[in-house]
């Protein structure tokens, strides 16, 4: 499982990079098609689309790495306490994770986008606590598989702790396919970051690419679509299929399993 | 994932009578939230109704006439009460913008929903499940390989890139279907031209929500078409070389059926906030874009109204499909 | 294959596509982008300009408008005031008719005044109303609190006649939808609407007491500007009652005729009077520190919109005092003595601070006026602010009190119309009011306007109140936006010089249906 540090990596230059860039302002040349001066054309208030592009990696990584993993630590610990716990809290905790699956997630999302207009702290959480549900089922029977393996049973019979035993034997038993977790979390989550910023629900000074494909919309009848909707599609779906190769090339074949 | 839900195989209708009352109290919860949320929410009805440039600077007085007439002047509890009462008796209360009954405009825009998701539903079912076979069987091979990387990059592009493109493609820049709307300026009194013309208006949006859940039903069927071509009793048949479509249909399609269904109770709520996307996209007249106005205007009522159907609707279906796995299961 | 797949697509399209109907017995149909403007009946349309707009040509009111906008006999065919200004005596035009054949009466006007009161319509206000009634079938007498000088163009316009025998047993106009609702007196019934689809259809009235409507009927149909113009282009509509400008010239090369006009809707920089721009020299400061001019240029290239005037009323208006406004033009080297003066000073990397803390600007806006926010504030930060910039969401903008967590708010404000209602735009508390108090010359003057005894000296007060505006700047105002309609030929259209009945900038009034 390497697919932390190349993550990392790429969030760390992205940011480094940052306070080098010019300012995303505005100017006089609104829509102007890709050229010399704007490699990548101009938005509807003269900004330029690849500064723009630069500017918006770091808050989309950020979010998606954020938020994944969030959702996945908060799926893990639902189901640690599920694994250990007497019947009746884990029938409690399941029948929970029934009902977020049924509620439709977009409804809870709209209702707080709409208000908070969340910017990079808000969408965090709010990204995280809305997509950690889906996972706890998994995360649940990756845990009971390892505990019911005997390190644990006689760590158990030695009188540990199951905190302990959960921490010392399952967690890194399991850990090849939280990875794979955490990579299939980052794109849900990335998609679904994308999905708000469209319907115009994030921080609209908060440049992402979904708010920046959003732009398009108003603008398919005339070429300019093009170059507003093209390159931030682009950047996005090769951040996503990046991500499964990485996740790909990862020896984790207890995920597959 | 594919497990039944606990305690569903020992005795099927007690567990089923279970499920159904714990999925009542989900709805219990859904009421309360919808009804807390707006309310805890700045702005109200009142101010959202104002709200316009030619609205008039109204008195104190004429102003608490007004709240008074909107019901805004009771009581959280109160309020609570009445809506909870008016429900139970089937009420679901008058829509504050569009001055109807919420039930009458759920019942206009929830039908065009419905069209949609069942339009689509069929689609990426059989086409997921076809595709996904077939690459299953026959793993690694360059159809397996080409299929499934096109899949795959399919799944990279968010939803509405999807909805966009298509719109492009076939109503902007080569107009063949139209962009926009359910119907056309002049709907025809025939039936059958009527049916013809919401069809086309429905092909785009039918597409863009069918690619956007193909890709999911894909891979789960490749993945067990790869675990069933080892199992002895499909190469036994395989050998015996039956004929692909028994092949297909008696030994892959019905294997694969349970966590077709499974994944199906999985995905029902995800549907629908694909098809809001995919309504805003293509402006056509959904229960999604009826809700997202109510939000926007503060219409409590038909805020509550709207998204306690939609809820109650996505329980049913999730319970009913949990009742269809369970007798799967039984089966064996 | 591709080919006929291609030839297969478009013979059943073809197949499927609606016929064309013919032109004789086509009724003029209207485009609107947005969808659905509710029934049209004064309780049940949706609460924006256009949805009363719809909801005029089945409900006259008592005083109609020509086709420039000046008042004209409606309902009321001649109306007297009395010299105090406290009573008005209106003679009813006997031939006007309710669309189930019976006859409005000045019982029906003194109706509508009491059941008003009961149940507030938001586009009138009966504050200043005191009482009607009919002293006969055709004499009705308002009474009035104080002296209102905008009677006739702005109360006496706005307020729609209901029936009496349909209204008057309903005690929830809001939830009464059968179609008597719609029961009006105007050149135009409802004949039919489709929520779902955002469609009407209206009959004209033939025996209507200002003669018969040039159209028979009239058709309203939702869609989208670019279906629009398509279908404008093939003939299929007639007219687009909301073209964006920007498509203008593009819609005026395919020979279609385009009517353009400042909407008088202006784009402002409201200031928050309560924090540190209660200050007069810190708003002109600011009004200097940016360059409006290229705000236009960025957010309303290619004649979208024009630079607004600071005087409260823009050009066109009949208010106006034709002068030239103060203009504040961009001079950053002006805003910053100003700025220093009130003890802001510039640190080493050019931003501004007050008491050692660097100053931080709350701008606050809503999607609508997202691109202006953003360049207002990538102005500002060029200047030397540091910018908080809140995009809210429509509602929740409106909630944030006078006095609340911002420095600056951009919205969009209407300036046309009766001036009557100016006062609370100014002074008032609502989210898209000035807010302003100032030191009370600018309520003053147009208390003064509203108490005026005669339209002369209305008009001198209303002068005064501009040159204040300007110099005093409650707010600031950025653009003034161009709209623009577009039609085929078949009928001539002019956008009113302040806007249609209530201030609605619009070239499909309802007087462009009917006989000059």
């Amino acid at each position: 499982m390497r697919v932390g540090p190349p993550l990392l990596g790429l969030l760390a230059v992205s940011l480094a990079a940052r306070p080098l860039l010019p300012a995303w302002r505005s100017s006089r040349e609104v829509l102007a098609p890709p050229g010399t001066a704007h490699p990548l054309g101009t938005n509807a208030i003269g900004q330029d689309i690849a500064l723009g592009l630069l500017h918006a990696t770091p808050n989309t990584l950020l979010v998606g790495l954020a938020a994944a993993a969030l959702a996945t630590g908060v799926a893990l610990a639902a189901a640690g306490l599920a694994a250990t716990a007497p019947p009746t809290l884990r029938a409690a905790i399941l029948r929970l994770v029934d009902a977020l699956q049924v509620l439709p997630a977009m409804l809870v999302l709209l209702f707080v986008a709409a208000f908070a207009q969340p910017g990079l702290a808000g969408l965090i959480p709010l990204l995280g606590l809305t997509s950690w549900h889906e996972d706890v089922r998994l995360a649940l029977a990756l845990i009971r598989r390892e505990a019911g393996r005997e390190n644990v049973h006689f760590a158990r019979s030695m009188g540990a702790s199951w905190s302990h035993c959960l921490r010392r034997h399952v967690l890194p038993a399991i850990r090849p396919a939280l990875a794979a977790l955490y990579v299939q979390n980052i794109r849900q989550v990335t998609l679904r970051g994308a999905g708000l910023a469209f319907l115009g629900l994030t921080d609209p000074r908060l440049p992402s690419w979904g708010s920046m494909m959003q732009e398009a919309m108003d603008h398919l009848y005339t070429p300019a679509w093009s170059w507003l909707l093209l390159p931030p599609a682009l950047a996005l779906t090769l951040f996503l299929l990046v991500l499964l190769a990485l996740a790909e090339a990862a020896p984790d074949k207890d995920a597959a399993a | 994932m594919t497990e039944a839900p606990a305690g569903i195989r020992r005795g099927r209708a007690p567990a089923l009578a279970m499920n159904l009352l714990a999925r009542l109290a989900v709805l219990g919860l859904v009421a309360l939230t919808t009804f807390a949320l707006p309310r805890l929410l700045p702005g109200d009805p009142l101010q959202a109704m104002l709200a316009s440039d030619h609205a008039q600077s109204l008195s104190l007085a004429e102003l608490a006439a007004l709240r008074e007439r909107l019901g805004l002047t009771a009581g959280w509890g109160r309020q609570l009460g009445d809506w909870l009462g008016d429900l139970l008796r089937g009420d679901l209360g008058h829509s504050i913008r569009h001055a109807r009954p919420v039930a009458a405009l759920v019942a206009e825009s929830l039908p065009w929903t419905l069209l949609l998701i069942l339009g689509a539903m069929p689609v990426y079912l059989l086409l997921g499940a076809l595709a996904g076979i077939r690459a299953g069987r026959a793993q690694g091979g360059a159809l397996d390989r080409g299929l499934t990387g096109l899949v795959t990059v399919l799944a990279s592009i968010p939803p509405f890139v999807l909805a966009i493109l298509l719109m492009l493609g076939f109503a902007i820049l080569w107009p063949v279907l139209p962009a926009g709307g359910a119907l056309p300026l002049f709907p025809s009194d025939q039936p059958l031209v009527r049916a013809g013309q919401v069809a086309r208006h429905a092909a785009l949006p039918v597409a863009a929500l069918a690619l956007h859940e193909f890709a999911r039903f894909y891979y789960l069927a490749r993945a067990e078409a790869i675990g069933l071509s080892r199992r002895p009793f499909v190469l036994n048949a395989e050998a015996r070389g039956l004929a692909p479509l028994r092949m297909l249909a008696d030994y892959y399609g019905r294997n694969i059926l349970p966590a077709f269904v499974a994944r199906m109770s999985d995905s029902i709520s995800g549907l629908f906030g694909a098809a809001l996307i995919v309504e805003i996209v293509f402006s056509y007249p959904g229960i999604g874009g009826l809700i997202y106005g109510a939000i926007l205007d503060r219409d409590y009522p038909l805020l509550q109204g709207a998204t306690i159907i939609v809820a109650a609707g996505v329980l049913a279906l999730n319970w009913l499909i949990d009742a269809v796995l369970a007798v799967l299961a039984e089966r064996g | 294959m591709s080919g006929l797949f291609r030839i297969a697509l478009l013979t059943l399209a073809a197949l499927l596509s609606a016929p064309v109907l013919a032109q004789e017995d086509r009724p003029l149909i209207i485009t609107d982008s947005r969808a659905d403007r509710g029934m049209l009946a004064p309780y049940l349309h949706t609460r924006n300009g256009i949805a009363y707009l719809y909801m005029t040509y089945v409900f006259d009111s008592l005083v109609s408008q020509d086709r420039q906008g000046r008042p004209a006999p409606g309902l009321a065919a001649s109306w007297t005031i009395s010299a105090d200004g406290l009573t008005a005596d209106l003679q009813m035009d006997g031939r006007a008719s309710w669309h189930d054949g019976r006859p409005v009466t000045a019982r029906d006007a003194a109706f509508t005044f009491a059941y008003m009161a009961r149940h507030p319509y938001p586009f009138v206000t009966l504050k200043n109303v005191a009482g009607a009634e009919a002293l006969s079938d055709r004499h009705l007498r308002i009474t009035l609190k104080s002296r209102d000088a905008g009677l006739v163009s702005g109360l006496l316009t706005a307020l729609p006649i209901l029936p009496e025998h349909v209204y008057a047993a309903e005690d929830a106009p809001e939830r009464f939808t059968a179609p008597e609702a719609a029961t009006g007196s105007g050149p135009y019934r409802l004949a039919s609407y489709d929520k779902a689809q955002g469609r009407y259809m209206l009959e004209a009235v033939p025996d209507h007491y200002a003669g018969a409507p040039k159209f028979t009927r009239l058709m309203i149909v939702t869609m989208a500007p670019d279906a629009a113009i398509r279908a404008l282009r093939g003939g299929e509509v007639d007219v687009i009652s909301d073209l964006p400008v920007e498509r203008a010239a593009g819609v005026e090369a395919q020979g279609l005729h385009v009517v353009r006009a400042r909407s008088g809707h202006v784009t402002k920089i409201a200031f928050n009077h309560q924090g540190m721009f209660g200050a007069r020299t810190l708003r002109q400061a600011l009004a200097q520190a940016l360059d409006r001019l290229a705000i236009l240029d960025i957010t309303a290239p290619n004649g979208a919109g024009a630079l607004a005037e600071t005087g409260y009323f823009q050009q066109g208006s009949p208010w106006r005092e034709d002068r030239t406004d103060p203009v504040w033009p961009h001079d950053p080297a002006i805003a910053a003595t100003l700025f220093e003066a009130q003890g802001f000073a510039r640190n080493g990397t050019g931003r501004w601070q007050r008491d050692g803390a660097p100053v931080t600007l709350r701008l606050i806006s809503d999607e609508s006026q997202a691109r202006v926010a953003q360049v207002v504030a990538d102005q500002l930060e060029g200047f030397g602010f540091g910018v908080e910039l809140r995009l809210m969401e429509r509602t929740a903008l409106q909630a944030v009190p006078p006095g609340g967590d911002y420095d600056l708010l951009i919205a969009s404000v209407s300036t046309t119309g009766d001036p009557g209602d100016i006062a609370s735009r100014v002074t008032g508390d609502a989210w898209s009011a000035d807010r302003y108090a100032g030191d009370g010359r600018i309520a003053a003057a147009l208390e003064a306007a509203r108490q005026a005894a005669t339209p002369e000296k209305r008009l001198a007060h209303l002068r005064a109140f501009q040159r204040l505006y300007a110099e005093e700047l409650p707010s600031l105002m950025l653009i003034d936006p161009v709209m623009a309609s577009a039609h085929g030929g078949r009928i001539a259209l002019e956008f009113m010089p302040d806007g249609a009945r209530i201030g609605i900038p619009t070239a499909i009034d309802k007087s462009a249906f009917l006989p000059e």
